[in-house]
């Protein structure tokens, strides 16, 4: 799905959260978005996904306006994993839980069981299928958010801070996970995160300041400005931040290892 | 003093499966800086719930601050006899709860919660008042302190999460997730327990956040000499700042000693499902290209610094 935001403002009250915001997103693509806390990220996110409407601005989804109207056709494609999983969940087991997605895309019975099993296999939750969501860890809700998520099959998905409770191989697993739909699929995928390592998986980082962006770019584009990220609350990976502290240091092997960090950290 | 726990297990009902097995634990009173880490579902949070006795035991002792923790059920009871099925109402495992012996028990479990400060996984779970700063009051209000002196307390351990202050009247359900997060460890340091136990507080906070939250630990501990226990899953965090490290593994506790011999151990991090902190990942790939060399496995920013300009990680 192609995302374009024209000139949009939003505010919950007199403030401005998002500030004439101009952005496109291509599809087959992996955005991330980072920024600090209450910089407009999940906003940013409930406007796209149509959960919030602009103040002022016009959000176009595949060329067509976000309206009332349209979001009848784009609502089945958008998926969105909120910030707290709690938020989320309708179900009283975490099949009814995925079901309940699925149901509302029209799916025969028997394929809605055939994917409720194979995404939450994916996820490693199979064997808590029946278990009510309220009685699973911070990381297993997180899990089984994603895996309901990934069950639509989505053109569009959001993940706000949606790993941000996995154990770091988990993390990893999904990761890997997103990377392999957008190549496969062609879904487009924005991830909203702080953990600059996830960051690096995207195509795209763009960083956010008080509702505006103020900078846009690869992941090696964005990163190497060690400066907008420290005045945007913000840190760099830490090679890049080892490779400028030395900046100005005599030592051995400077140019090979200025290198090969570099390669380390943007690979891919 | 401190907390001890030994042999203790706990289940969510009864006839459920362990969530806590053999734990054997101590903790002191002061100066201990302790990660808890381990696989999603391992049993973390359930175990800093027992600390401040918001989950009981059903077995074993557990003494925190010097007061008893009164096990759930009186006798160890034999799961599987159809007596005590009937006699538990087992079936009704959810009404059994509701009933323990929670009201009986409640002066020590208050007692208990005095000493011990837990921020949930969670922060939703700990915001109920109209605006963050009575939100952040509550606390200190519990212990008798006049409304001036709660809202003096409020507003300092609002400072020091560095919350913006034009949002102290807002409600703490109209925040960004990382604003709330700062909101519920106000509301604990507020209190001025004696030791605070965190699940997951870098979550959701932003790279600077991260650094204010645990530079403040460290600070409070260097004043006051508390102990300070952490669920994380952020092992740069976890390579910092860490003095000793408990991994947990399927409701049992299968590491518990320093950090270097955990990073050390590729084997054992890859079972436990954890990560090298990115720095310790850089180290071996440079060494692998025999472009550094180091004796001890750089976790830091400064220790990799460090070994690249030549020099060496002494202990
Ligand atoms: N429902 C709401 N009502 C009023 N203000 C809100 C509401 N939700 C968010 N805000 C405010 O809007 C601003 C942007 O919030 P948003 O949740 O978009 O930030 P964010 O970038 O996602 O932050 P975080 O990293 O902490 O999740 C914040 O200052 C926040 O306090
Ligand atoms: N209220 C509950 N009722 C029943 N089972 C529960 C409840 N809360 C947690 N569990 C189960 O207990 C086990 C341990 O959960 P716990 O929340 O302690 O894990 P954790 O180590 O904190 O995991 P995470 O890193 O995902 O937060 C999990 O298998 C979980 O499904
Ligand atoms: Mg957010
Ligand atoms: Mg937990």
């Amino acid at each position: 799905m192609k995302i374009k935001l024209d000139n949009v403002s939003f505010s919950y009250n007199e403030e401005k959260v998002i500030s004439n915001l101009n952005l496109e997103i291509e599809s087959s693509s992996i955005t991330a978005i980072i920024g600090h806390n209450g910089s407009g990220k999940s906003t940013l996110a409930k406007l796209i996904v149509g959960l919030l409407e602009p103040k002022k601005g016009t959000i176009y989804l595949d060329d067509q306006v976000l309206n009332e109207d349209s979001i009848k056709i784009f609502r089945n494609k958008m998926g969105i994993i909120f910030q707290n999983p709690d938020n989320q969940f309708v179900g009283v087991t975490v099949k009814d839980d995925i079901a309940f997605g699925l149901e509302n895309k029209n799916i025969e019975r028997e394929e809605m069981i055939q994917k409720i099993h194979k995404y939450l296999k994916l996820v490693g939750m199979e064997e808590y299928i029946e278990e009510s969501p309220e009685n699973l860890s911070g990381g297993q809700k997180q899990r089984v958010a994603i895996a309901g998520a990934l069950s639509m099959e989505c053109e569009l998905l959001i993940l706000d801070e949606s790993t941000s409770m996995l154990d770091p191989l988990g993390t990893k697993e999904v990761g890997e996970t997103i990377k392999k739909i957008k190549n496969e699929d062609n879904k487009t995928i924005i991830i909203i995160t702080h953990d600059l390592e996830e960051a690096r998986l995207a195509d795209r980082v763009i960083v956010l300041n008080k509702g505006k962006i103020v900078k846009d770019g690869t992941p090696k584009e964005v990163f190497s400005d060690e400066n907008i990220l420290i005045n945007s609350g913000l840190k760099t990976m830490d090679s890049v931040k080892i490779i400028n502290d030395l900046k100005n240091v005599d030592y051995k092997n400077k140019k090979e290892i200025e290198a090969a960090l570099w390669e380390l950290t943007f690979k891919m | 003093m401190g907390i001890n726990f030994q042999n203790v297990a706990f289940r969510y009902s009864p006839l459920g499966k362990d969530v806590l097995q053999d734990i054997n634990l101590e903790v002191e009173e002061n100066d201990e800086f302790v990660f808890i880490l381990g696989h999603t579902g391992s049993g973390k949070s359930t175990l800093v719930q027992n600390i401040n006795a918001l989950l009981l035991p059903y077995k074993g002792k557990l003494n925190v601050m010097d007061h008893q923790v009164i096990t759930r059920y009186r006798h160890p009871i034999k799961l599987n006899t159809k007596l005590n099925k009937k006699r538990y109402n087992l079936n009704k495992s959810k009404h059994l709860f509701a009933k323990s012996n929670i009201p009986v028990y409640s002066r020590t479990l208050r007692n208990i919660r005095k000493h011990i400060g837990l921020v949930f996984q969670f922060p939703e779970y700990q915001l109920f008042e109209s605006t963050v700063l009575k939100d952040v009051m509550f606390g200190p209000k519990n212990f008798k302190y006049s409304k001036e002196e709660c809202e003096r307390l409020a507003k300092e351990a609002l400072e020091l999460v560095d919350f913006p202050k034009e949002l102290y009247d807002r409600s703490p359900f109209l925040l960004s997730g990382g604003q709330m997060r700062r909101v519920a460890i106000a509301g604990i340091l507020a209190i001025n327990p004696d030791v605070i136990i965190l699940d997951e507080p870098t979550v959701g906070l932003d790279p600077k956040g991260k650094d204010t939250l645990m530079n403040l630990l460290v600070d409070i501990q260097k004043k006051t000499h508390k102990s300070i226990i952490i669920i994380s899953h952020d092992m740069n965090v976890v390579a910092r700042y860490a003095k000793r490290i408990i991994v947990m593994k399927q409701s049992r506790i299968v590491y518990d000693g320093e950090k270097r011999r955990l990073f050390e151990d590729l084997d054992k991090l890859h079972e436990y499902n954890l990560d090298l902190p990115t720095v310790s990942g850089l180290s071996m790939e440079l060494k692998k290209k025999n472009l550094i060399n180091y004796k001890h496995l750089p976790l830091t920013i400064e220790e990799l610094e460090t070994v690249i300009k030549g020099g060496d990680i002494y202990e």
